[in-house]
């Protein structure tokens, strides 16, 4: 059939920011949607507020709009573009609700747009929980005994019929964010309160709880002609009751015979039809009965998802492309498999490998989080794993993740001997399942557990347990064994069954060189494979690599002398996300496009680097010494490119070079000058430039001694560590020694940093370019928070909103003669603090920063990708870029948290960073490109109610100040009894509450009770008491705005200011940029 | 837990490890690309007189039960796999793999490079192949495949009552290697084929080995039965019946083996994805025509002569199709 011609503009909605349960899968599918969309010649108008992704580029769709995913924004868009149709599967769930709701509004019939895809019926059958129950049971599939509930009290009805333990179900939410296991009338209650606040529409379903069968997932996929093809089964490692985002997963499914297999494929190809997509994907999600292979449906998601994105990456086959193009007519056998080049994508790929995804948790970042994994998903990242057998690819998996470990154990890593030997301890991690569990499996039957008991407790395949087990054995013929007098074959084995160097080197006492040196003597070298979508049946075009230690290597070198190496940023977790995978792609872009082979290293499914068609070429591969030099081994590429993947990379910068690769761009030696402290001080004064008076300690003694000559408060944090990771601010003795306890415990040779806090100074984020000739800055910006909150998580403004032209212009100076120093070639990023007319510089990254996308696209310059070419040889002038750009409109980033997945963490900001993802706001001033960066983060801001005021002592000055503007904007205001009295004085109407505690109506109650519309309360001290906690994390269960620093309230209260006077502006990135 | 030689008839060798008693065998090395059907490919009689190579790495996973089997026993020659796990988990499971072969010392091999074997088929063909724990040349696997005789297949299953009231069509089977899917197969698609074959009002020749394709007994014995009712082939009964109409068959190179083979109806409609166990396509032409075409390479996957009320097909087809394949030879 071919492509529809009555449609000639498509509208795609973007996910926003990245959150836990949405990250950057949907930017991989909405930029293959943009993509398949142009190639089949429609124009494309694209909104997404996240500026960090690749669909949000100019060059991606004909007009991008960088606003906030909200009805009314995206209603103002259709407006303004008069799309033909709306494709709403390719942005998550956000994409989907909005246009759902953009339909029931009535906005898109009134604009003359249709939703393609899948229609408003086809997404109510799959979202809706009665619907979706009642479709099912039409063909056939049970489903789980269950009710909806829309109030506690239907939901008390519903319970007696299902029983315990029961799962709650939102409706319309995604990465099962609400959901929850209830064992008892009391914690029933509880979460249905809690479950029924998060689903948009206050629908929850109430599930009789399948805990313990088998998790099976399968991609369908259907056009308009009925054709339906099944990608993919996946097999969850975790049972039923861990959410499949937080599941190891393996694919496909290990332990199902043919029938079983063929049935399930059957009732999928049901599923999709009864549902009625006609051009487009689903998710299904199957619960299997170990004993008895009892067959209930748990939930469809009718969109691209997570495991779609997962499912593509495992096969080869691009599920996302192949939707979109199926949304506007066409079919299956008429779209070619790419990876082929030959057949079509009416088929079902086969593989002949192991794919294993495990996931990466930041429970690091909220101690006070509960770690138990459950049916709301926790997992910030995955990473994905290709292997010939099921331990080379678990192993892999577990090595991608960077979580410090190199395989399943034996790596020195494990747990102490005490621990490994405490059957308490092993028995509640078997049963209550964790991140680390599979570790924990490991230490059972070392500890002679039976795998009968093992699945007893755990529920988990004994297949999966027996993989494990043989692991544990094979090691044994290491015991007593050399590099030496290991057998060659045994050291081969071990390879096959995917031991890093690192195992290898802990098992025989020596390093991870000497192993890899020994490997190569003997001749056992990594082999590449396919990724090819038909298990080697075909000859693949276009087929990305995976290594293996197999006889053959189709590993497809080319001798071009002009070959790159890109190294990816690997999992996504906090610190280190989609930023970065930008400035990969953008790197091999430009690669490409002067003339070099462009070869990317990353093992993230989530992403965009990890296309097939980003690259020249693609290795699906963990990003450590071992495997990057293997593929360097082999390609032999003229250099490797570290600087554009985050930390990561950057990391492997000087081991790489050690090992004889060259870096292209900033010598490793100087990035290595801007990391260590002692070297870079000097660098400083050197260049006649200021630092915030710091030193380090390595005792209790010394660290307070040397506190206390810099002065309190000082800022703290154990040596080497990545984002923030356990950085504090300190007011005072008590405060440091509580720190130093647990710093030193973290590392006992490593000395803890201590600066001088400079409090209320502002700071400052400078992104620069230099190719050693010419520096240009690519953007300055200036944070909303004060210095003290890590970079990360504060919002910024481009250009600055506050700062002189004075002090812009010598920030700027000492930028380039940092850049000049530090002989950058490619991109750097420095941190400034601004105090008094003082510029202090915090920190200097010779790589690119997390900014730079964000640059990106308020400048309208691709930083990234010049900067490649930089480090290719072509200089800026060559390039043409000689000027800076100082952009006429304001750009505001501004930072998005995981809070409410973790109930009774507290929200405040510090110097730790804990956000995920990122939104940006774009306008002609500050004031409303700060209410959009605000509103698309999800800080539902109003325009009237009560404003609930609470500040530390150190801000009570500011209250009148905040006050009077609020009461100016019409706001009530509501406060407790120290900000209250404050006000009063100065003769400002407040209704005083009392404190948490000391009398009712309290702020809990008033925040349940929905009278509160804004909180601003600010936190009162590094300890903060616990009913602050408690407040705060109330009010971000509910979805209630809350702004905890002055700097921000004052900067809402612009914005609001500025919204009221001369309304928000919505334009494209394509006419900003045009001037 | 021996080192094992897969020899081919051009002299390449593969190595492994057999994971039971080795037994020297000899057979048409071919493949199966599916993940899931170790054990429905190993007792399938279309599958006699071949080894077969696993595409999946993984072979044993789920073990073994009787229920899967396609008849009473092993049919290959023999089977290599990348890897064999020494267990096996599934609720049906009865018994592990190497254990099920045991009593039809079927060799089972691993550890072989199952990839660059598929490979190297892709590129030079299926081709006799000998296992032995020695490395054979060229002419000593000529020579032992030349002495192998291929074994005729005696029927071991029979037909299954249809469960419909009135059944579609009452079928006489001819019986070439017909597996018990088969058999489930046409009953679920209402064919009575457990009718005695006086009242059949339809001939079915089933699925057969690779080598009984060019068996001209085997055509003649077709050939005989034209005109006097409708005849339908499926499997590599299609080529059969083809040849038996005049038709020209053509061996592929390597053929369809696995669970996802996309196949398109010359009367349009929903493609099907397909299960294709062959070697031989029809080539149509003369008073054969093609009904059924495969999307990736546009070969004929199964034919109608109306002339000889004959038609056939590399799988089994659904209900709409074989019903379009009956409205056509009736």
């Amino acid at each position: 059939m071919p492509k529809r011609t009555d449609i000639k503009k498509i509208l795609i909605i973007g996910s926003g920011p990245i959150v836990i349960g949405q990250a950057c899968e949907f930017d991989y599918s909405g930029s293959q949607a943009c993509k398949a969309f142009r190639e089949e010649g429609y124009q494309t108008v694209l909104v997404n507020s996240n500026p960090a992704t690749i669909m949000t580029d100019p060059g991606m769709a004909d007009r991008t709009y960088i606003e906030p995913l909200t009805l009314e924004s995206v209603a103002k868009i259709i407006e303004r573009e008069r799309p033909d149709a709306l494709l709403p599967t390719l942005g998550g769930q956000m994409g989907l609700n909005l246009g759902t709701f953009l339909e029931r509004e009535g906005i898109l019939k009134k604009y003359g747009c249709e939703l393609i895809g899948a229609d408003e019926r086809a997404i109510a059958r799959a979202e809706d929980r009665e619907l979706f129950k009642e479709t099912m049971q039409s063909i056939g599939i049970r489903v789980p005994r269950s009710g909806i509930a829309r109030s506690i009290e239907e939901g008390m009805q519903v319970i007696k019929y299902v029983g315990f333990p029961a799962i709650l179900r939102p409706a319309y939410t995604m990465g099962g964010a609400g959901g929850a296991t209830a064992y008892n009338m009391e914690e029933f209650e509880r979460m249905l309160a809690f479950a029924l606040e998060t689903s948009p529409i206050h629908q929850t379903l109430i599930e009789e709880s399948v805990l313990g069968w088998k998790e099976i997932e399968f991609e369908v996929i259907r056009d308009c002609a009925d054709n339906v093809i099944c990608v993919t089964s996946m097999e969850n490692i975790d049972p039923m009751g861990v959410h499949t985002g937080d599941s190891v997963v393996v694919a496909p499914a290990q332990t199902l015979t043919m029938p079983e297999m063929a049935h399930l494929v059957e009732l999928s190809k049901k599923v999709i039809r009864a549902v009625g997509i006609n051009g487009g994907g689903t998710n299904i999600q199957y619960a299997v009965n170990p004993e008895n292979g009892d067959v209930v449906i748990i939930e469809i998601n009718p969109r691209v998802s997570r495991s779609s994105a997962l499912a593509s990456k495992a096969t080869g086959f691009p599920i996302a492309r192949v939707a979109a193009k199926l949304a506007v007519g066409l079919t299956l056998d008429e779209i070619k498999n790419d990876i082929t080049g030959k057949t079509y994508s009416d088929f079902e790929p086969t593989v002949d490998y192991v794919v294993m995804k495990v996931c990466r948790f930041a429970f690091e970042k909220f101690p006070q989080a509960d770690p138990t994994l459950n049916t709301s998903m926790k997992a910030v990242g995955e990473a994905m794993a290709i292997g010939r057998n099921f331990k080379e690819a678990l192993q892999k998996g577990i090595r991608s993740l960077e979580i410090g470990r190199y395989g399943l154990g034996s790596d020195g890593k494990d747990l102490k001997e005490r621990e490994r030997r405490d059957m308490d301890l092993i028995r509640r991690k078997l049963v209550q399942p964790n991140a680390e569990r599979l570790f924990f499996i490991r230490y059972a039957i070392e500890n002679g557990m039976s795998t009968d008991e093992i699945y007893e407790l755990s529920k988990i395949d004994p297949w999966f347990i027996e993989n494990i087990r043989e692991l544990v054995e094979f090691e044994k013929q290491f015991e007593g064994k050399s590099l030496v007098s290991i057998p060659a074959e045994t050291l081969r084995e071990a390879k096959q069954l995917g031991y890093s160097d690192i195992q290898l080197a802990h098992m025989l006492e020596t390093d991870e060189e000497q192993v890899r040196m020994r490997r190569k003597v003997l001749g056992i070298e990594s082999t590449y494979y396919l990724v090819d979508t038909c298990a080697g049946e075909f000859e693949a075009e276009k087929p990305y690599f995976y290594s293996t230690y197999e006889t053959l290597d189709q590993s497809r070198t080319t001798s071009n002398p002009k070959k790159v190496i890109i190294l990816g940023g690997g999992p996504n977790r906090i610190g280190q996300g989609i930023e970065f995978d930008y400035c990969c792609v953008h790197a091999a872009y430009a690669c490409r496009e002067e003339g070099y082979e462009a070869i990317i290293i990353n093992c993230n499914p989530e992403t965009v680097s990890t296309d097939f068609d980003t690259s020249d070429k693609l290795y699906f591969e963990p990003l450590t010494r071992e495997d990057v030099l293997g593929i360097v081994d082999r390609e032999k590429p003229m250099g490797v490119i570290v600087q554009l993947g985050g930390q990561t990379p950057l990391n492997l910068s000087l081991p790489l070079k050690r090992a004889g690769v060259h870096i292209l761009g900033t010598s490793p030696e100087q990035i290595d000058r801007a990391e260590d402290r002692k070297l870079f001080s000097e660098l400083v004064n050197k260049l006649g430039l200021r630092q915030t008076i710091n030193d380090t300690a390595t005792s209790v003694k010394e660290a307070l001694e040397k506190a206390r000559r810099i002065g309190y408060p000082v800022l703290v944090r154990p040596s080497y560590v990545l984002g923030g990771r356990a950085m504090e601010i300190v007011y005072d003795d008590t405060d440091l020694m509580a720190f130093m306890e647990l710093a030193t415990e973290a590392s006992p040779e490593r000395p803890v940093l201590i600066d001088k806090f400079l409090e209320d100074a502002i700071e400052v984020d400078v992104d620069a370019i230099s190719d050693g000739e010419t520096t240009l800055v690519c953007g300055v910006m200036e944070h909303i928070e004060r210095a003290g909150v890590h970079s990360g998580d504060s919002a910024c403004s481009l250009p600055p909103y506050s700062l002189s032209d004075d002090i812009v212009a010598e920030i700027k100076r000492q930028t380039y003669l940092l850049a000049q120093e530090l002989e950058v070639r490619g991109l750097m990023n420095v941190q400034y603090a601004v105090k008094n007319g003082e510029i202090y510089i915090l920190e200097v990254n010779p790589r690119a920063s997390r900014t730079v996308p964000f640059v990106g696209k308020a400048t309208g310059i691709p930083w990234a990708r010049v900067a490649t070419k930089i480090m290719l040889g072509k200089s800026l002038k060559e390039q043409g870029i000689t000027q800076e750009v100082v952009p006429k409109h304001v750009a505001v980033k501004e930072a998005v948290f995981p809070f409410v997945r973790f109930p009774g963490v507290d929200v405040v900001l510090g110097p730790e960073m804990k956000s995920t993802g990122e939104v940006m706001g774009i306008d002609l001033n500050f004031g409303n490109a700060f209410i959009k960066a605000q509103i698309a983060a999800g800080q539902n801001l109003p325009s009237k109610g009560n404003v609930f005021l609470s500040l530390a002592d150190r801000d009570k000055h500011e209250a009148v100040e905040i006050a009077t503007k609020l009461r100016e904007l019409g706001f009530d205001i509501v406060a407790t009894e120290g900000t209250g009295r404050v006000l009063s004085q100065a003769g400002i109407p407040v209704r005083v509450i009392p404190k948490i505690g000391e009398g009712r109506p309290d702020a809990i109650d008033l925040i349940k009770n929905n009278e509160i519309a804004l909180v601003i309360n600010t936190p009162s001290g590094k300890k903060a008491r616990k009913h602050e906690i408690l407040i705060r994390s109330t009010i971000v269960a509910r979805g209630i705005p809350i702004i905890t620093t002055i700097a921000g309230a004052k900067a809402t209260l612009v914005g609001l200011e500025t919204a009221r006077k001369q309304g928000a502006t919505v334009r494209s990135l394509q006419e900003y940029h045009a001037g | 837990m021996k080192p094992i030689f897969c020899c081919l008839e051009d002299g390449t060798l593969f190595e492994g490890v057999s994971v039971n008693e080795p037994v020297e065998c000899a057979g048409l090395l071919s493949f199966y690309t599916g993940v899931v059907g170790y054990q429905e490919v190993i007792t399938d009689p279309a599958n006699l007189g071949k080894i077969i190579v696993y595409t999946y790495p993984l072979i044993g996973n789920y073990g073994v039960n009787s229920e899967d089997a396609e008849s009473a026993s092993p049919k290959v020659e023999a089977i290599l796999a990348k890897e064999y796990p020494p267990y096996y988990s599934n609720f049906r499971a009865e018994m592990s793999l190497c254990d099920y072969l045991a009593t039809s010392k079927t060799l089972l091999g691993h550890k072989f490079d199952t990839r660059a074997m598929m490979v190297y088929m892709r590129e030079h063909g299926e081709m006799g192949a000998v296992i032995s724990t020695h490395q054979l040349t060229a002419n000593e696997v000529r020579d032992r495949l030349a002495k192998t005789q291929h074994a005729e297949y005696e029927p071991e299953n029979s037909p299954i009552a249809c469960d419909r009231a009135v059944p579609t069509a009452r079928a006489e089977v001819i019986d070439f290697g017909a597996s018990r899917s088969f058999y489930r197969h046409i009953a679920s698609l209402g064919i009575d084929a457990a009718c005695d074959s006086e009242s059949a009002e339809i001939v079915i020749v089933s699925d057969a080995p690779y080598y009984a394709v060019e068996d001209k007994r085997k055509i003649d014995l077709v050939k005989s039965r034209l005109g006097e009712k409708p005849i339908l082939g499926f499997g590599h009964g299609c080529a059969i019946v083809a040849q038996a109409c005049g038709a020209a068959v053509k061996k592929l190179p390597f053929g369809d083996h696995g669970l996802n083979i996309p196949v398109k109806h010359r009367g349009g409609g929903r493609n099907e994805i397909t299960v294709q166990n062959h070697n031989y396509v029809v080539i149509p032409g003369g008073s054969t025509e093609c009904l059924f075409t495969n999307i990736h390479d546009g070969t004929c996957e199964g034919f109608v002569c109306k002339e000889a009320r004959a038609a056939g097909a590399n799988f089994l087809p659904n209900e709409a199709w074989f019903q379009s394949m009956l409205d056509a030879v009736k």
